[in-house]
């Protein structure tokens, strides 16, 4: 019989090496060992993916490493997410994509399935996103955040109207607005009137968390 | 002494000797159709526009070489993946919008040689560079392009299928990517008999953002050498681009042996430009960096040149570099900017004897 | 030539008559306001005013007003029937919009139609043409306006130019378009900005018949002007079509006036009324405008209008004593004993009766709430006839948690509260006189009694509460503080207990002391008894200009008038091009685009301006371009401001 530790850290190095089939199984015995699922996908899947996002950023794992790290979550998330009571601890949702224009979501999907490893709601539109896709979504799910990216410069200036679409339809309040992508800086967050910018998929997580706090 | 021509001074970049002045390469392909006042669509689609405006535009910018690059769905439209033209943006391949040609690994298998000079998209490049060499063959740089077999695999797939696929079913993928390579191989040739003066290989993938070094030899490195020992083998010189972030100088000089390499942002391990003078400026010649976003789309003339002073400052001395945007020259840019480019080279200029 | 001002407010009307070539005061006068028909106190001080000077009607250039008929009116919820369309945006999309506790929108019906623009000023999707034609016909006998608004109409306003055009087609019924009245974004707040214009339209309009009645019954052939909410003045035509920018006319009024008088360009004015007490900031000679939008009666518009504060304690202050013992002036505001006994001749005796100042009673303006049930109960038993005190009440209802039905009913203004207020201790002095003084005087007399001193001690606390409580609020504006306090919070704020302290010299062990740099200007009757007191706990400067007691009045007769159009210069990219709107004009570059922008701004501006009865227009070019470094040029925004005089007309002139 695995102990507590054995089956966290277990999981936590299913996902850091990417193994679908291997996370399942830890994640089966967390539910044999009666574990609580929530803290098996919080310590142990999300401390993995914690782990993945800095070796990411440290230039030592890369995109097919990551995405399969990303299938190790999921399939781990499978199994445990029948049996994670619905917890007032999870925090927020976020309406996610790619605007307008750009085809680019390699970056996106670091984000979704970091956020997703940190329990939050995300809504994923996929990418070439309508801007008024974004806000129509966000009204129907609720969402506390809407996260947008652009790698090409011809698609930037599409942000700032996302923006200006939140104003007019007094959502500006209620919805907060993250942008990233390589062309973006935190000077062009503050000007087209975002409240976040992130470099890249930690940061993204970190400027989230703040942004619930501060909400 | 009269001034040279553009590919003369280009000819001595390469050769790392210090010329009348610093070549200027604003890479302006898409942009270019805005000189003839045509769409992006007609653009990409008509050859003979295409050689037109980008004949035009040098005649406009004075830039000294010309980069054949339509977009980089040019290769995979002749296995038949489905690619979408806006009118006023860069062709691309519909398997970014949920409609990939390789929709299962099975499919990679189904991959067979193709006739490059049957391919429409590919044909019509061809005749772009026979008619652009035609006429500024002799006056100015003509560097044909080819995307990589990793880049045009994943333009049917996309590089998230693939770089897990490459993971679970690696034999299925090489499979692809040989027959892919075959076609390019045809393809390079078709572009050096047409009389571009060099060709530039897209390796985009060698980048530590993407893929590590040992994918990269597996997946691209041991395919793609072959297109480069044929333009050795032809004496055509060779020029990487990766506009990557972190990009591997030393594993793409390890494969390729190029003569120089395009990229936008400093390589891995580099954090400065003197540093990249230093390590790199004598082994390859540097074709860079301006940056696309920042300074050539969102700046204006004034943010060019002191940009650009900038950067021949460092990487100049001693020939062996080309002023040049970092990527393509931003389709929808003002064109202002890549003037201002050739301008900084011709106000800026260290190779002057007073 | 001579000019007559007039402003109404809660408790008295004010008129004045000043001469227009040197702005001297020739003659000024008072009387009440009168709630059921605002144009009678108008008329009467009108009358008053004249008969005190020897100015003849036919010496009258301008008359002006500033009145709370429009606010009232919102609070009241009063007005005609409205026809609602919108245009790419539907109902649920409003109770999206919606600000938590706004009220509902006022509306007959609303009809939701496709339509609407897009940030970039392009059509969203066609206008159903036929669709709303039907729509129109079907509702327009039931209803006396319609109000049109769109989505994006700032930035492309000829959808809610077309559905206007159907509708006049179909019916003569006023409509009002949401980017008439608005230049910003936001379409709930245009809406509620064009539903509540076209409901008081007919309200201000019977006004402004009213008078102008009467002006030509004596002989006035003037023009009549009202004040806007941001202290400008507009011609009767143009304020039948505007009625919601006279919504806070009369703070306006008294911070212009207040403004006017002390010759300052950078000062605060405050002006303590019977009621309440305005507070607003003056700086390089204009108001503080809200830009955002004034909120009124729980309702968020877009109507520009001064920044004024009236959280300050005021004269209908409540004055009361907690569970403690400790005597509070505030926040709670109440209808004075002087003037509520006046309405209920009873009051005084059930005051002894139960030896109490704090009472109940139906709210004299608001309708019966017609729920049935325990409030239904609560009306017809206890307060169908006169004020009831919390035991009667508590009697009543008996086991029903009476302070939650209470706090309700007053919330939604159903049920005013009665209680001893600084207006009563005025009363006692005799530095009024309008209420009834024995009803204060017996007021003045219990809390005293109860809290175990005299009245002379009551007064002196009160009134020290009063000055340390009006410094305070006016410290807190002067800071950053000022727009987190909320009206009615009853959670003690540590920032604000620490500025009391710095106020009142000392925070523990350590003498503070702050100042303010800037003088106050008092207005209003009893500014006298404050404004020196303030001022000198705030260590600044008191003006009490002569004329202050009429502060508002003036101000009413001094304004400008002015026309304001904003305008937006966009870049864009795919392909690259500068666009101005609202509409949507394209050209290639910068300069040509903002150099159109301007010249269509000062037509758009000076129309209005003429329009609105000004001569003499010149303009003012804001332009605010947003470039940074590396992201360069994005956006500019361009406001042109046409300023002109009144133009003036007398029966000599003619």
């Amino acid at each position: 019989m695995s102990t507590r530790e054995d089956i966290l850290a277990g999981l936590a190095k299913a996902v850091i090496d990417g193994d679908p089939d291997v996370s399942k199984v830890w994640a089966q015995k967390a539910l044999n060992a009666q574990m609580d699922a929530y803290e098996a996908l919080t310590k142990g899947c999300q401390e993995g993916m914690k782990v993945v996002g800095d070796r990411y950023t440290a230039g030592t794992m890369f995109i097919p490493e990551i995405l399969l790290s990303a299938e190790a979550l999921y399939s781990a998330m499978d199994v445990l997410r029948p049996y994670i009571k619905v917890q007032s601890t999870v925090p927020a949702s976020v309406v996610i994509g790619v605007i307008e224009g750009d085809v680019h979501d390699i970056g996106k999907n670091i984000v979704k399935m970091m956020l997703e490893a940190s329990s939050v709601k995300v809504y994923d539109l996929g990418r070439d996103v309508p801007i008024e896709a974004f806000v129509t979504k966000a009204k129907e799910t609720n969402a506390n955040v809407i996260a947008m990216s652009s790698l090409m410069t011809t698609t930037m200036f599409k942000m700032k109207d996302v923006v200006d679409m939140l104003v007019e339809q007094g959502l500006r309040q209620k919805v907060k607005v993250m942008v990233g992508g390589a062309p973006t800086s935190q000077a062009f967050a503050q000007n087209v009137g975002a409240d976040a910018y992130a470099v890249d998929a930690t940061e993204a997580v970190k400027a989230f968390e703040k942004l619930m706090k501060g909400a | 002494m009269p001034e040279k021509t553009s590919l003369e001074r280009v000819v001595d970049a390469l050769s790392f000797r210090e010329s009348d002045r610093v070549p200027a390469g604003p890479l302006v392909c898409g942009a270019s159709r805005r000189v003839l006042g045509i769409t992006y669509a007609q653009w990409a689609k008509k050859p003979e526009l295409t050689a037109k405006s980008l004949i035009q535009a040098q005649k406009l910018l004075g830039f000294d070489g010309f980069l054949l690059l339509t977009d980089l769905s040019v290769e995979c439209e002749a296995w038949g993946q489905k690619v979408d033209y806006p009118m006023e943006s860069t062709p691309i391949t519909m398997a970014f919008k949920g409609d990939p040609l390789i929709k299962t690994v099975e499919d990679y298998e189904k991959l067979e040689w193709v006739d490059a000079k049957k391919a429409t998209r590919m044909k019509n490049s061809v005749q772009v560079a026979s008619t652009v060499a035609k006429e500024k063959g002799k006056e100015v740089a003509i560097m044909g392009f080819v995307y990589g077999p990793a880049g045009v695999l994943s333009m049917m797939r996309t590089l998230e299928k693939m770089s897990l696929d490459l993971k679970r079913n690696p034999s299925a993928v090489k499979k692809a990517l040989k027959v892919v390579n075959d076609v390019l191989l045809d393809y390079t040739v078709q572009q050096i008999e047409a009389g571009v003066h060099a060709i530039v290989l897209d390796v985009l993938f060698a980048s530590r953002f993407i893929w590590s070094r040992p994918v990269y030899d597996e997946f691209e490195g041991q395919f793609c050498v072959k297109l480069s020992d044929e333009c050795h083998k032809r004496n055509v010189p060779v020029i990487l681009h990766n506009c990557g972030n972190a990009t591997y100088f030393d594993t793409m000089t390890k494969w390729y042996n190029p003569l120089g390499i395009s990229f936008h942002y400093l390589p891995d391990g580099i954090s400065s430009l003197e540093e990249l003078k230093e390590k790199w400026g004598k082994k390859v010649v540097l074709l860079g960096m301006m940056d696309n976003p920042n300074v050539l789309y969102m700046g204006d003339e004034d943010l060019v040149l002191r940009e650009s002073k900038k950067q021949i400052d460092a990487l100049a001395a001693g020939g062996g570099f080309l002023l040049c945007s970092g990527c393509e020259f931003p389709p929808n840019a003002s064109l202002l900017n890549a003037k201002a480019m050739v301008d900084a080279c011709k106000m800026y200029n260290p190779y002057k004897k007073t | 030539m001579f000019g007559i001002g007039i402003s109404s407010g809660g408790s008295f009307t004010d008129a004045v008559i000043m001469d227009l070539k040197n702005w001297h005061v020739v003659s000024k006068a008072k009387s009440p306001t009168t709630y059921n028909d605002f144009s009678l106190g108008i008329i009467n001080s009108l009358d008053k005013v004249l008969s005190s000077s020897n100015v003849r009607p036919e010496e009258i250039g301008l008359v002006s007003l500033a009145t709370t008929l429009a606010t009232n009116a919102i609070i009241e919820n009063k007005g005609g029937k409205v026809s609602l369309i919108l245009l790419g945006f539907q109902q649920s999309d409003m109770l999206i919009s919606k600000p938590e506790n706004a009220r509902d929108l006022p509306v007959h019906n609303i009809m939701s139609f496709n339509g609407g623009h897009g940030p970039d000023g392009i059509e969203i999707c066609p206008l159903d043409l036929d669709a709303i034609e039907d729509g129109v016909k079907r509702s327009k006998d039931a209803v006396d306006s319609f109000a049109v608004s769109g989505l994006f109409s700032v930035r492309n306003p000829i959808h809610e130019m077309t559905v206007k055009r159907i509708i006049s087609r179909h019916t003569n019924k006023p409509v009002v378009c949401g980017f008439e009245l608005a230049g910003k974004l936001g379409i709930y707040e245009r809406t509620v900005t064009a539903v509540l214009n076209a409901r008081i339209m007919p309200i201000v309009e019977r006004l402004i018949m009213s008078v102008k009645a009467a002006m030509s019954q004596r002989n006035i052939c003037a023009p009549l002007m009202l004040v806007r909410g941001d202290g400008a003045l507009m011609n009767d035509a143009v304020a039948m079509e505007r009625a919601i920018e006279t919504i806070q006319s009369g703070p306006a009024a008294s911070v212009i006036g207040g403004k006017f008088l002390s010759s300052k360009e950078d000062v605060v004015v405050m002006d303590i009324g019977s009621t309440t007490t305005i507070i607003c900031s003056v700086k390089a000679g204009a108001p503080k405008i809200d830009e955002s939008g004034a909120t009124i009666a729980g309702w968020k518009t877009r109507v520009r209008a001064v920044d004024a504060d009236a959280l300050g304690n005021g004269g209908d202050s409540w004055i009361s004593v907690d569970s403690m013992g400790i005597l509070k002036v505030g926040p709670r505001r109440v209808i004075p004993l002087a003037f509520a006994s006046k309405d209920f001749p009873s009051l005084k005796g059930k005051m002894q009766q139960f030896e109490t100042v704090d009472f109940f009673s139906a709210s004299k303006a608001m309708r019966r709430p017609d729920a049935g049930g325990l409030s239904q109960k609560l009306f017809d038993a206890v307060l169908n006839l006169e004020p009831a005190t919390i035991i009667e009440i508590k009697k009543e209802l008996k086991s029903t948690p009476v302070d939650l039905l209470i706090g309700m009913l007053e919330d939604s203004g159903y049920m005013a509260r009665i209680g001893l207020t600084p207006t009563d201790l005025m009363h006692v002095k005799g530095l009024f006189t309008l209420g009834d003084v024995e009803a204060s005087m017996l007021g003045t007399g219990i809390l005293a009694k109860r809290l175990n001193i005299t009245q002379d001690q009551l007064y002196e606390k009160v009134w020290d509460l009063m000055v340390q409580k009006n410094a305070l609020r006016l410290a807190e504006l002067q800071t950053p503080l000022g727009n987190m306090i909320m009206e009615n919070s009853e959670k003690p704020n540590p920032a604000v207990e620490i500025l009391d302290s710095i106020i009142r010299g000392s925070l523990g062990d350590i003498s503070v002391s702050c100042s303010l740099n800037v003088p106050i200007v008092g207005i209003g009757a009893p500014a006298q008894f404050f404004i020196p007191q303030i001022a000198e706990r705030l260590k600044t400067e008191s003006i009490i200009p002569q004329h202050y007691e009429v502060g508002a009045a003036i101000g009413s007769l001094v304004g400008n008038v002015v026309s304001t159009f904003d305008l937006l210069v966009r870049k864009e990219v795919m392909p690259e091009c500068y666009v101005v709107f609202p509409g949507r004009h394209v050209f290639s570059d910068l300069e040509s685009a903002a150099e159109f922008a301007i010249k269509m701004g000062k037509e758009e501006a000076y129309k209005q301006a003429e329009k609105t009865g000004a001569i003499d227009i010149e303009f003012k070019v804001k332009r605010e371009d947003k470039v940074f470094s590396k992201i360069g040029f994005m956006w500019s925004d361009i406001r042109v401001t046409a300023t002109g005089r009144p133009a003036l007309e007398s029966k000599e002139l003619k």
